[in-house]
């Protein structure tokens, strides 16, 4: 029992124990819990004080932040909701939409049942009928068509076992056609920052927001996306931190800074690139880091000069006053200067090569790898971290191995050996399911007239992405650029799994293509835009799905913490879990052992399905150390009243979890590991959490001579670095150092051998350390001793042991090595970051000095070309007079397509409406006040029928439009296309219908945060004259019909506070 | 953990509840994400054209006087405009609670233990504590039904109990325990003004709405 004394410093916690003690009822722990007035399940007035029932810890499934909550159940009834104020994460608190899930869950619009659309009408069927229509169009599909006829629309809001099951699935099914919301979300985070240093995820942690001294958030809305990590972010400014955003619009955080500048969208290489220069010029970049940590850093020097501040301010729009006030700024700030971004950063046609100016501002101002430092990347839907570990994306196999022969190979032997199914499988199995390149594309692409069959596999070439898989579902004359598509059919089934259609750019031409498949399947709790838009009289299903409340499950928050998740109820009405649905379509198509996880009669047994995936999951991801076991999550749960908030970890001692970080974020080596919060945290020992960057990429980066015999007519990227370094310069492993907490030098050393090819002896006791991983954490341990051992135990290994011998530093070490950070990636288009202006840019000048990339061939199975989209659309801008910069992003109470968030009567209430932001200059000047109707048009994707928001939040120039919003498309209302009671209470137009056409040259990423656009008062004329098919007078949203969010202002000006 | 007491600049927000408890805003907190509304609402069946809770928002999208952009209550101290600042709105169960004084059935009620109750059968919807209240917390939800509707009147009203039962069992306010950001401060008078302070945060309140709040306990926030 606590001897606290009962005082006014106690936290949350203390209070609650001392409480007890006093002799007030006990709290906490299940002895509390609520009865809300019900019309199914109970009766009774609303009573917040009832001590019945069973508190769940349950994790929120909106954002990326993973706060935790308790769900209180009576029976199998969710009867209400109880901050669960022992998580470390969140201490109890919730936004808007975690203090919403109660409606999510109880909401009349859930779906109840499979539906299927016949004549036009939305009927009922069984879900073995719905399996039946499924089977048979599948099978028939890859009969007449092929393997690749199919798409996967998977999800950031599935389990981490669903994912990986999802992952699993479509291999099985022959085909890299699956992807998620991490293409249109951070893939080109992932790509820059694993290109840099080796991962590309969160390098801290959200708790560490405590420690910065400056946080720079750029392209990022952590109020209204992230607001749990705002509990963070303000403390760490309360303790002396400085808050400044960069943003083209005054956002609720920016209502927090202590700085704000407003930047114009898409320009944020050469803000970057310009306060690295200003740091040089200064004499304030940190040579320790640079010299010891960095590759290449002679080469970003070189491109410099080309960011004066003059260039910059014409570029950004920022004042070269204000430039410098932010390079001063970080100077006076660093090494402890942080760096946020979400999409603000990430969705531009350069957005990789903007995370990677990034990197270098951190690398350069020597803030990578501590706390107080790093890059808070803010993933943004609850599982997308996860969903990209576990790789429901086109171009990897679960824990980002490749697909590549030694990719596939593992994984063939991770499912023959996991005895957590009962399948086998080979390499060549899966050569069989594959379809092969026909000939004369594979040579359109570029490959060799003479490659084997093999080579021209299709499992060997990425798949369609979401952000374009449209594209293949129409004829080559429809496609944009008319790019010929690279594999042997058309898509003919699409499957939208817990995905929206809505936020996806080119939104028309998904309705074509959706109106083109043989099938179009939607699985989700709600029918979703994509169940609504496109006009067809059959062939779409609808599958319910139970929420993720409604079982167990792993979910991986934005800092990479792995969170066992505990449902409230079971699954409502007819619906089944994800996982459930997963596997019996497994089954259906005839490999359904690979999919029999549990220990039970059935194919689907709840928690011990999961806890089996996840054991599989920890036995095949080798790479980012997913070995969290389930029962080490379950202690967590158990203990979490002993993890710090300051920390994540377990500081108590004397529990099982002492020593642990909150669900041991990833890489967790295995059992004894407490996970690593920071990564690349040189200061800290493995064992206890510290890393080092990657030695990914070998020992030394390509020499002038190697790199005229790769495979490449571009130039040799390191070229300034060898002239001022030699050969030395390309070194590819850290400086050897002295850190605090070992006695002896530590050296660079390369990754271990097999560390990410090895599985543990004992398959039953998957997070065992591997001989790798032993001897990597083990200070007696080297990597030469680590190969020599390897080759005595392994058969298939043979490592060269002379090459390691001049790496035999006994240290503890990561598995992945201590290498350096690339400050050139010679293998991307642009080596080094250089600004690129928008597709539609305001300034026809600068995107002719500063244009978008050119053509690529087979980029994911079709071509792009950013610089010939960008010469017809901004010249299209000028004839057009599109005189307005539009930029998307988020509302708090919603999340994604807003499917859900917008069926939840809390949520529709707080925001009832979509809307374009406009200043009240420009309400002035086109003649509308808040509220009335506007018409916001394009050049070539038509125009969007939205209510005015008059505020002083975008710039003049510009407006803003949340991108949650569908129902409605280009004037006319699609009400009549939901399922009967299953329309949401809100719906509105869809900003993606049109956002405009550039896409990243290393992901595929959607360009939504820079289009130009004319905003105009709706009159009946107007929208006649633009072909749109809606009567003014008429028309109507269902949610003002119907009373909802009535308390709304719309216009700043009508009174002094608004709501 | 006593580490962390030290470090921690913003603590939690609910610091004791039952008797004497107040609930009051830390508006440098507040950012607007609903979490309280919704909290309210679920808790207590809140019908969906009904606020208890609310979050105005003044300035929307104004940046403050050159560095006090994160200092709202300071520049409104030194009469410089504040900028954008969110304002979580509810009854305060004010200790000179203007709604007690007008109520012309008496049907509000200051109690014992310091929380002001309406007692719904005495309520004739004349809205008088509507207009007298400084924060617009009493709501009429039935004001566009019945009989209320018929005789322009504004039905029972309906406002923030500082969720009294919930207090009553030792738990803290729904909305102030999940607050996103700890903006909601529930505790005795000075255990709020000592926050604030620690906080470096103030009210956004003149002094005549503090002793309306607080009365002589207003003292402690100057």
């Amino acid at each position: 029992m606590s001897t606290e004394p009962v005082s006014l410093d106690l936290d949350r916690r203390s209070f609650l124990k001392a409480s007890a003690l006093a002799g007030a009822v006990a709290l906490g722990g299940g002895a509390t819990g609520q009865t809300l007035a019900q019309s199914s399940e109970s009766s009774g007035d609303a009573d917040g004080t009832d001590t019945e029932g069973h508190l769940t810890k349950t994790v929120c499934n909106f954002c990326a932040v993973g706060c935790g909550f308790r769900g209180e159940r009576v029976g199998n009834a969710f009867v209400g909701q109880e901050p669960w104020f022992e998580n470390p994460i969140n201490n109890g608190a919730l936004c808007s939409k975690g203090a919403a899930i109660y409606d999510s869950e109880h909401t009349p619009k859930r779906l109840k049942h499979p539906l299927m659309k016949q004549d036009g009408e939305w009927r009922k069927v069984s879900w073995e009928r719905a399996y039946d229509e499924i089977e048979q169009e599948v099978k028939r599909v890859w009969e007449e068509y092929s393997r690749e006829s199919v798409m996967l629309l998977g999800s950031a809001h599935h389990a981490n076992e669903e994912a990986y099951a999802m992952r699993k699935l479509a291999a099985f099914m022959g085909t890299n056609n699956i992807d998620h919301q991490a293409r249109i979300c951070h893939s080109t985070t992932v790509a820059g920052l694993a290109n840099t240093w080796g991962y590309g995820a969160m390098t801290n942690t959200i708790n560490d927001y405590r420690n910065y001294n400056m946080d720079l958030v750029i392209g990022q809305n952590p109020a209204e996306a992230h607001p749990i990590a705002m509990q963070h972010i303000l403390e760490g400014q309360k303790r002396g931190g400085t808050l400044v955003v960069v943003e083209p619009r005054y956002t609720k955080t920016a209502a927090h800074a202590d700085y704000f500048y407003r930047l114009r969208p898409g320009t944020d290489v050469a803000l970057m690139m310009g306060l690295i220069k200003y740091l040089r010029d200064q004499g304030e970049l940190d040579d320790e880091m640079i010299e010891g940590r960095v590759m290449g850093w002679p080469d970003v020097d070189a491109e410099l000069d080309q960011y004066d501040l003059e260039t910059v301010s014409d570029i950004t729009w920022i004042s070269v006053e204000d430039l410098r006030e932010l390079g001063d700024l970080i100077i006076e700030n660093k090494p402890k200067v942080q760096i946020e971004w979400a999409m603000g950063g990430t969705q531009h046609n350069n957005g990789t090569q903007n995370i990677r100016s990034y990197a270098l501002t951190s690398l350069g101002s020597g803030s990578a790898a501590q706390s107080g430092g790093g890059l808070q990347v803010m993933r943004g839907h609850s599982n997308v971290q996860g969903a990209t570990d576990l790789a429901v994306a086109s171009h990897i196999l679960p824990g980002y191995y490749g697909l590549t022969p030694g990719g596939w190979q593992w994984w063939a032997d991770v499912w023959t050996e996991s005895p957590y199914t009962t399948g086998s499988v080979s390499y060549d199995d899966f050569l069989g399911r594959f379809d092969v390149m026909p000939q004369d594309l594979w040579e359109r692409q570029g490959g060799s007239p003479d490659a084997s069959e093999t080579e021209r596999s299709m499992m060997f070439q990425n798949g369609l992405t979401v952000a374009r898989w449209f594209e293949a579902a129409l004829d080559q004359g429809d496609r944009l650029q008319q790019t010929p598509l690279y594999q042997p059919e058309k898509v003919k089934v699409a499957f939208f799994w817990g995905h929206s259609v809505n936020s996806i750019s080119e939104m028309a031409k998904a309705k074509q293509a959706m109106e083109a498949l043989d099938l179009l399947v939607v699985v989700d709790m709600f029918p979703s835009v994509a169940g609504v838009l496109p006009e067809r009289d059959d062939g779409v299903i609808i599958l319910p799905v139970a929420s993720q409340y409604e079982h167990w499950r792993s979910v991986t928050n934005s800092h990479r913490s792995v969170q066992w998740s505990e449902p409230v109820r079971p699954p409502s009405h007819n619906t089944k879990p994800d996982m459930q649905v997963m596997q019996e379509l497994a089954d259906r198509f005839g490999f359904g052992e690979h999919f029999d996880w549990g220990s039970g009669p059935d194919l689907y047994s709840g928690k011990s399905t999961y806890e089996d995936a996840l054991r599989e999951i920890n036995i095949g991801v080798r790479t980012i150390g997913y070995i969290q076991d389930p029962e080490r999550l379950e202690l967590h749960r158990e203990y979490d009243w002993a993890f710090s908030t300051e920390t994540l970890q377990a500081e108590s001692p004397g529990t099982p979890v002492e020593g642990d970080y909150w669900c041991l974020p990833w890489p967790c080596w295995g059992e004894g590991h407490p996970g690593t919060p920071i990564i690349w945290n040189d200061d800290k020992d493995p064992r206890n959490g510290g890393q080092d960057f990657r030695a990914r990429w070998g020992v030394q980066a390509p020499t002038p001579d190697e790199w005229a015999e790769m495979d490449t007519d571009k130039e040799y990227p390191m070229q300034t670095t060898v002239d001022q370094a030699g050969t030395e310069g390309l070194n590819l492993l850290r400086d050897s150092y002295e850190p605090d907490w070992w006695d002896d030098t530590v050296h660079g050393v390369p990754q271990y051998p097999g560390f990410a090819t090895t599985m543990p002896d004992d398959l039953t006791n998957p997070d065992m350390l591997t001989l790798p991983y032993e001897y990597a954490l083990d200070p007696t341990k080297s990597v030469y001793d680590t190969a020599v051992a390897m080759n005595e135990k392994y058969d298939w290994a043979d490592y060269d042991e002379q090459f390691y011998q001049q790496y035999d530093h006994k240290q503890p070490d990561a598995p992945t090595g201590r290498g350096r950070a690339r400050a050139v990636v010679w293998g991307f288009l642009d080596t080094v970051p250089v600004h690129r202006e928008p597709i539609e840019s305001p300034r026809p000048d600068l995107a002719e000095s500063w244009p978008a990339n050119g053509q690529q061939r087979n980029f994911y199975r079709l071509d792009q070309n950013n610089a010939a989209e960008q010469e017809t659309a901004t010249q299209a801008v000028q004839q057009q007079g599109m005189d307005t910069i539009m930029t998307t992003g988020r509302q708090v109470e919603h999340q994604g397509g807003g499917s859900e968030s917008r069926s939840n009567v809390f949520l529709a209430d707080l925001q009832p409406h979509m809307y374009a932001e406009i200043t009240p200059t420009m309400a002035e000047e086109i003649g509308v006040d808040g509220g009335d109707l506007v018409v916001v048009s394009t050049t070539d994707r038509g125009s969007i029928l939205v209510k005015a928001r008059v505020t002083d939040r975008p710039s003049e120039r510009e407006t803003f439009l949340p991108f949650h919003w569908g129902g409605v498309f280009k004037g006319q209302s699609l009400e009549d296309q939901y399922p009967d009671g299953n329309m949401p209470y809100a719906i509105g137009e869809s900003v993606n219908t049109i956002t405009s056409r550039g896409y990243d040259v290393e992901t595929q990423m959607q360009e939504t945060k820079a289009a130009m656009v004319k905003v105009r008062a709706a009159t009946q004329d107007l929208v006649d004259e633009l072909g749109m098919d809606v009567d003014l007078a008429e028309f109507e949203f269902p949610q003002d019909r119907e009373g909802i969010g009535r308390q709304k202002n719309f216009d700043v000006r009508d009174s002094e506070t608004v709501q | 953990m006593s580490t962390e007491h030290n470090k921690e600049v913003m603590r939690d927000g609910v610091m004791s509840v039952g008797e004497g408890a107040r609930i009051f805003p830390d508006v440098e907190a507040c950012i607007d994400c609903g979490g309280c509304v919704v909290a309210c609402k679920r808790t207590w069946d809140v019908p969906a054209d009904e606020q208890r809770i609310s979050v105005s928002t003044m300035l929307e999208g104004q940046e403050a006087a050159r560095g006090l952009n994160a200092n709202a209550t300071t520049a409104l101290q030194q009469s410089q405009s504040p900028g954008e600042t969110s304002i979580p709105m509810q009854c305060y169960h004010c200790e000179n609670a203007p709604c007690v004084s007008v109520c012309p059935t008496d049907s509000l009620l200051k109690k014992e233990d310091g929380f002001v109750d309406v007692r719904d059968s005495l309520c004739i919807g004349c809205q008088y504590c509507l207009s007298a209240c400084p924060f617009g917390a009493p709501q009429f939800p039935e004001s566009d039904e019945g009989a209320a509707r018929l005789f322009g009147t504004g039905g029972t009203m309906d406002k923030c109990t500082m969720c009294e039962e919930r207090q009553n069992v030792g738990k803290g306010p729904a909305c102030a325990e999940e607050c996103s950001t700890d903006a909601l401060l529930v505790g005795t008078a000075d255990e709020i003004a000592t926050e604030l302070d620690r906080r470096d945060s103030g009210t956004f309140f003149n002094d005549v709405a503090m002793e309306i709040v607080f009365g002589d306990d207003a003292e402690a926030f100057q």
